[in-house]
């Protein structure tokens, strides 16, 4: 009893905050274990929604993205139940391993390499950022800017390819000397 | 042909993975810690990527058509996405570095400076003396600046330059037009232009010839002139005078514009026999070795390489170049020692051939975890060029430009040339060795284009 008196009670603010300050981390540990980004996203919503009703259980903010892994894990699983009846996703045991070793991912490892992966991005042409961003954006983004500069999207895809060997190259290169 | 672990991953986080592929990775994964490992960090910036990309854009991802409408979530979510927006601007804000600029490239520049000056480090606020070499800056605002030692300047800002002596190049593009350069004698205010500017250290004026758009000096003396495209001054303690005649102005003819490509880390060594990799390789040195077999034991077959050979690989991005418009070609290359092997048991000179890969997909090596196996051949490839390196001066830059490694560039269709060197002069013990683009001290490679200009 006297453990729940201490407990310090989490409002809706500090809910959203945390949920801000948390979810690049959320989403990279979803996008391990989903096949796409359409997964995740559906995933996340889910899972937010149940960690919302559940913030209750959280004893302290130190403890929100380890609980917060734990949520979008059960989610994770359940929607890969659901998608292994449609086509190949990873099996049970690897899923496991995966979530596993991402929970053990620091966050601080992680921002570290999103600084750099920002600073290596920055040493890019705008037209090879765009290139580098669209297939994120929509489906046939790639066909659109090869239409668009007279070339095939062959070429393109090859050509995004090597930049990205560059920026995975740029990014180590950076993590090395920090 | 079996796909490597990266082809895999690539395919995988891109959707364009079969199901046969998706076997295969789980197969590998589940026996490879490291391949996880590799796998973990795709994700991560898979999930950094897509984060900027729709920063970039202001998208906010859209719920799909199929998907259970949540009014409620979808209000939370929207506006948990603005308020991150808001929040990574903020942070972004605070968090800018005095960065004015980085150095793009470095060609055997030699600096006197506190602050780095490697290329791809990042300037502030602060004087500089580049006692040799040429160093392309690039500031934040968009100009570019090419200078060629011995020059000294004082940075101050990303707009602005005070420019003690030197020779230097500036291209300065709609985004930095009213860029600054201030010299003993007066002020340039760009207009949004290229122009050169030359001033010695003894001199006792200052020359400029614009190359394109305009520029106003500000004299001293009060005095304010435009100088447009083709035209030059000379200003002095006194007076500034103009002229129209660019080639009239000795050091500063109207040069052809230069392009200059690092590799950007596309380059690596290769080792015959892939076990003595991880030891016997160094990032920051091209390694290159062809050993006589008459001095390898156990080894009667003469076609096969020495279990110690090496050859390095590297390839330039061209994808943006105008390959139609390249009028000279060099690629520079600066030998180091390695410090591995003897000097003493190699031939006096040892002759060295530059190759070019095959413009298809056997050009498309991975930069890091490639195999010799799995290398661009040399017999497949095309000597553009040889050079010399004597036993004596293992450390020496050497310059190829030869018409074979012109029209092989012009000759390129897919947006990267790549290249191979090879060690020509069988020898003993010796690895020879070439700065990449991470040795601390030596450029690594650089492919310079002269460019014609516009009809």
């Amino acid at each position: 009893m006297a453990d729940n008196l201490d407990k310090p009670t989490l409002t809706e603010a500090d809910f959203m905050r945390l949920l801000l300050q948390h979810e690049n981390a959320l989403r990279a540990f979803a996008r391990s274990l989903l096949p796409d980004w359409d997964a995740v996203d559906d995933v996340l919503q889910d899972a937010s929604v149940i960690m919302w009703q559940k913030l209750s259980q959280l004893d302290d903010e130190e403890g929100f993205l380890p609980w917060g892994k734990v949520i979008v894990r059960f989610h994770c699983y359940r929607y890969l139940e659901q998608k292994k009846r449609k086509g190949a996703v990873f099996s049970n045991e690897l899923v496991a391993i995966l979530a596993d070793e991402a929970e053990g991912i620091d966050e601080a490892e992680h921002g570290q390499r999103r600084q750099a992966l920002e600073t290596c991005l920055g040493k890019l042409s705008q037209s090879q950022r765009e290139l580098v961003f669209a297939p994120y954006l929509h489906h046939g983004r790639i066909i659109e800017l090869a239409e668009h500069g007279g070339t095939s999207a062959n070429a393109l895809y090859k050509k995004l390819e090597r930049l990205r060997d560059r920026l995975r190259h740029c990014v180590k290169e950076r993590l090395a000397h920090t | 042909m079996t796909k490597t672990d990266q082809e895999l991953l690539d395919c995988y986080f891109q959707g364009r993975a079969s199901d046969d592929e998706i076997a295969e990775l789980e197969k590998r994964m589940l026996a490879d810690k490291d391949l996880r490992q590799r796998y973990l960090h795709e994700a991560m910036c898979e999930t950094d990527l897509r984060s900027l990309a729709l920063r970039d854009k202001e998208v906010i991802p859209m719920p799909q058509a199929d998907r259970k409408p949540r009014p409620a979530v979808a209000l939370f979510a929207g506006a948990a996405a603005a308020v991150l927006v808001l929040a990574t601007i903020l942070l972004l804000k605070d968090d800018r570095p005095a960065s004015v600029g980085r150095i793009l490239f470095s060609e055997l520049a030699g600096w006197q400076s506190d602050q780095p000056t490697i290329a791809g480090a990042e300037f502030g606020p602060g004087t500089y003396l580049l006692q040799r070499g040429v160093a392309t800056l690039g500031f934040h605002s968009g100009a570019e600046m090419v200078l060629e030692g011995p020059a000294k300047i004082e940075v101050v800002s990303e707009m602005q330059v005070i420019f003690d002596y030197g020779n230097a190049s500036f291209h300065v593009p709609e985004s930095a037009v009213g860029f600054q350069v201030d010299t003993r004698y007066g002020q340039i205010v760009d207009h949004g232009t290229r122009f050169s500017l030359s001033l010695n250290q003894d001199d006792q004026e200052a020359r400029l010839a614009v190359r394109e758009g305009e520029i106003a000096i500000h004299h001293s003396s009060g005095e304010v002139k435009h100088l447009f495209t083709d035209e030059t001054a000379r200003i002095d303690e006194k007076q500034l005078r103009s002229g129209s005649d660019p080639t009239a102005e000795g050091g500063l003819d109207a040069r052809e514009p230069v392009v200059a490509l690092g590799t950007g880390g596309r380059e690596t060594s290769i080792i015959y026999n892939d076990q003595y990799r991880k030891n016997r390789l160094s990032p920051d040195i091209l390694m290159v070795k062809h050993v006589d077999h008459n001095l390898v034991k156990h080894h009667p077959d003469h076609n096969r390489p020495a279990p110690v050979d090496r050859r390095a690989l590297l390839a330039f991005d061209v994808s943006e170049i105008d390959l139609e418009k390249i009028a000279e070609a060099r690629l520079i290359l600066n030998a180091v020692p390695t410090g591995l092997g003897m000097v003493t048991d190699m031939p006096k000179i040892s002759e060295f051939g530059l190759y070019g890969l095959p413009d298809d997909e056997r050009e498309q090596w991975p930069s890091s975890g490639l195999r010799w196996a799995n290398a661009p051949k040399l017999e497949e490839s095309m000597r553009l060029a040889t050079f010399p390196v004597p036993r004596a001066e293992l450390r020496a830059v050497v310059i190829l430009d030869t018409p074979e490694l012109l029209d092989f560039l012009k000759a390129d269709q897919s947006g990267e040339v790549g290249f191979m060197i090879h060690c020509e002069t069988p020898g003993s013990t010796l690895v020879h060795g070439f700065a990449s683009s991470q040795h601390r001290e030596a450029a690594g490679p650089v492919l310079e284009l002269v460019m014609k200009e516009k009809n």
